[in-house]
């Protein structure tokens, strides 16, 4: 692949990863700290699973950088600085090891953005937000299984448009 | 492809049951809370006594409501309102977690340090 449509097909990526972060914050949050469908993960698993990890960094950062910019406030940032760094070193050792479907790849990737989360508080905020750990890490498990079914489909399709 | 949808559900399966063990084990640990830990970034804003009914205004970002024993958050003022809707907390290690405001409400089984009236 050129060098240019490398550099176009990221910044389309990076552009709906931003458009997948606004979308998520009109949906009804369920009540929960923390609790987030994770939608922008869509187009960081895609960046990860076409190119390599630095390009999901890219994305991932772009995405975080203008969400921030947006409708973030400080405290945001350094939460999903942390959720998001987490859950991609996580997505790229998985996929390294080769064990495991988009699927499985993405679980560990919500759940890694949750733990992430939970540990931006530990150092902010004291012990008060482990309560909240058991149930992030299993709505982190499912919401990363509903993103990585959709992604490993777009993924599928991606690699052959990509390809031509 | 089968096999890796085979360990994909096995991933998900041994987080699933961490998590279930986690909240297991601290849910065995909770007992009847005797303090209520107030604290605002990190460090200590003030203790009150659970069994004392008392509203204690936050830095102006939200109220600590203790009442019969329960301790619920009202009139944030985060733009969410999940600190809100987190209801009320009465047991030991139990939280409420205000992440715009920065506070944490969280229930101890210790005896209150001092008192908020004092």
């Amino acid at each position: 692949m050129s060098k240019t449509k490398k550099i176009a097909l990221c910044g389309v990526l990076s552009g709906l990863a931003f458009a997948l972060s606004y979308i998520e914050t009109l949906l009804p949050s369920i009540g929960i700290v923390g609790a987030k469908l994770g939608l922008a993960n869509l187009a960081i698993m895609v960046a990860l699973y076409i190119f390599s990890w630095r390009e999901a960094a890219a994305v991932s950062g772009v995405r975080i950088l203008l969400s921030w910019l947006m409708f973030g406030s400080f405290t945001g940032l350094i939460y999903s600085l942390a959720g998001g760094i987490l859950s991609l070193i996580i997505m790229s050792l998985l996929k390294k090891l080769d064990k495991f479907s988009p699927i499985g790849v993405s679980i560990a990737g919500g759940v890694g953005h949750n733990l992430g989360q939970i540990l931006a508080a530990l150092l902010m905020l004291g012990t008060g937000a482990l309560g909240y750990l058991p149930i992030l890490i299993i709505l982190g498990a499912i919401s990363g299984a509903i993103i990585g079914i959709v992604a490993a489909l777009l993924i599928k399709a991606l690699k052959k448009a990509v390809k031509a | 492809m089968k096999s890796r949808l085979k360990s994909d559900l096995l991933l998900f399966v041994a987080i699933v049951l961490v998590a279930v063990a986690i909240f297991a084990i601290t849910t065995a640990m909770k007992s009847d809370g005797k303090a209520v830990v107030i604290t605002l970034n990190g460090s200590t804003y003030t203790e009150a006594d659970l069994s004392k009914n008392v509203e204690i205004d936050v830095d102006g970002l939200l109220t600590v409501v203790i009442d019969g024993g329960e301790v619920y958050v009202k009139d944030s003022t985060c733009p969410d309102g999940l600190c809100e809707r987190s209801g009320a907390i009465s047991k030991s290690g139990e939280s409420i977690v205000c992440l715009p405001c920065g506070v944490v409400v969280k229930i101890t089984a210790d005896e209150p340090e001092y008192d908020f009236i004092n």
